[in-house]
Formats: C-alpha cells, structure tokens, sequence
C-alpha cells in the first residue's frame, strides 16, 4: 500500500466511526469497520441468507451498498472539521458471483480534491481462506463543508 | 401503465414472463428484508415500490444510497428479465448511478425500463423517485447492462420443450 495521506481533522477516526455507528442500514445488515486509516477504509459484512438475490447469493445491491459506505468514509476520513459527505456517482462493475462467508470492501482515496474526492472500492468474497474480487466500485464524493454530519433537529 | 402507452411495447419472448419475473424477484431475500415489491409490470419495464423506513439510512437519517441503488438495479434487472426467452436467467454486469436528490421521503419508487433488448447484453435506464408530500422528486438515476445467460434457467423456472 502506498504512503498513508494526511488526515486534515485530528478527529478523523473517532468522527469516521461515530458517522457510520448512525447509518442504520449498516446495523440492518450486521456490517462493520474492519480496517481504517486516513484515505482508507475496509467494510466487512458476513454472509446473511436474507441479503440474498435469486440464486443465494449476495444481493448485487448489498455488494454495492458496503462499497458505497467504504468510499464514503475513505473519503470523509480526510475531510476538514465541520464537513459532511455525500456520493455524488459511481460505476460499479460485477466480476463473479457474491459467494461466500464473508465480504471485505475496500475503499482507498484516489485523489482528494477540496469539493470532490475520487475513491476506488474493490470488493472480495472471503471463502475457506480463499479471497476472490466480485466488485469494483469507481466513485464521486463531494464535501460538504460546514455542514454538520448528523440529522438536522 | 401497462397498454395505453405511446411507444410499441416490445414483445416478450417468454409467455410466462410476468409470472417468471415476479417469482425470481420473490426469491429474492434482500427484498423482503427491506420490504421492497413490485408496483407494476409490462414487458420490457418494472417498477419496485419501497416504502421508507428508518432502519435502512444513512448517517443524516435518509434513506441510504445503497439501497436506492439496490431497488433500481431491480428494477432495471427485471425489466431486462422480461424480455429474455425461457430457461434463461438474469446477471448485473454493470452499472453507474447518479444521485440527484437526498433519499428523503413517504415512499420511493424504481422505475426500470429497457433502452436495447440484446440477445446477451441488455442496456436498462433506471429512474428512482421519492414520494414527498404528494409530489415525485427525482433521487437519482442509473444506467445498467444485464446479461443473459441463455441456457441457464433459474432452479424451479425451467421450462420443458
């Protein structure tokens, strides 16, 4: 891995897992920080029957859904104090099934601009010790400065 | 919607399309764990209803980006589905989505509809909106390719000759 970037607010890390301890989804689904560092971010999510499509496996939606939050907390983790984040796009490619125990995503900062962030997800499938890529995830994040990262009251 | 529409409908290949689709997207777990459904369905086009709910935000309290993007590749996905022949099953090779609008909202809606019926690819637009107030907001919108794997039908959609 490359040098690690430098985060802008000294609060990143606890700021970064306090944002995600409120997504609900991510309780809903029984997802975790796995590992972060500034500009870093890996997401891991055990297999659950009820996140499945069709064929048992993974649901694409929940693939994408783990490399989104992955994204956008590698992103948020270089944010200034007092900013929020927000996806503007991606593109996601599926290269194998979502089969698996468990799912790793992980999101790494591409470039950090001051409004957009660029990120790079890549998804595995952790099987009998084996990993395999399923996903990539090419996203646009925007910063919103001044504005706070919790639910208006 | 279906019917009374301008454009020709483009023409399933499968007689048992509506009930193919509606029992693949009734396998799907992920649905019902969010309480997503179908709304409504013609060949070529499928549109999935989800009503909010606060167990499925992100960090603001909106519905997260993840499943916006989860109902509008099903409803991209099985738009695409309704058009392929029996003994075939459907695969998300890609798709890029953009976000319009915040997730806030009574209920969202997943319109998908086929831009190009190919035999192994299928190019689908996706439009997701959300119910506020009475009037649709745009949320966001997706381009997707789906593929068709001939051959390969779904356990329990197979079809004898």
């Amino acid at each position: 891995m490359s040098e690690p970037m430098k985060p802008r607010d000294p609060d990143w890390e606890v700021k970064v897992r306090d944002s995600f301890a409120r997504q609900s989804l991510m309780q809903t689904i029984g997802a975790k920080i796995a590992a972060l560092t500034p500009g870093t971010c890996e997401i891991a999510l055990p297999y659950r029957r009820d996140l499945c499509q069709q064929h048992g496996f993974l649901h694409a939606g929940i693939t994408t859904t783990i490399a989104d939050s992955a994204a956008g907390y590698a992103a948020f983790s270089l944010m200034p104090p007092g900013a929020s984040v927000l996806t503007v796009e991606f593109k996601v490619n599926f290269m194998a099934p979502a089969k698996g125990e468990r799912f790793l995503a992980r999101g790494s900062v591409v470039r950090s601009g001051r409004a957009l962030i660029i990120v790079e997800t890549e998804v595995v499938a952790q099987d009998k010790g084996a990993e395999t890529p399923i996903a990539e995830m090419l996203a646009t994040m925007m910063c919103l400065e001044n504005t706070p990262d919790r639910p208006e009251d | 919607m279906s019917g009374a529409v301008s454009k020709a409908e483009p023409k399933p290949r499968d007689p048992d399309w509506d009930a193919k689709v509606r029992a693949s997207f009734a396998r799907q777990t992920f649905m019902h764990t969010i309480g997503a459904h179908i709304a409504s369905l013609s060949p070529g086009r499928c549109e999935v209803e989800l009503p909010f709910r606060h167990d499925l935000c992100q960090q603001h309290g909106y519905l997260h980006g993840g499943v916006i993007t989860a109902i509008a590749a099903n409803a991209a996905g099985y738009a695409a589905f309704s058009l392929m022949p029996a003994n075939s099953s459907v695969l998300g090779v890609e798709y890029k989505i953009n976000l319009l609008g915040i997730g806030e909202g009574e209920r969202f809606f997943a319109c998908g509809s086929v831009l190009k019926p190919g035999r192994t690819l299928s190019v689908v637009r996706a439009e997701v909106e959300a119910l506020r107030g009475g009037v649709r907001h745009p949320v966001a919108r997706m381009l997707a390719t789906m593929m068709c794997m001939e051959g390969r039908p779904e356990p329990g959609l197979e079809v004898r000759a």
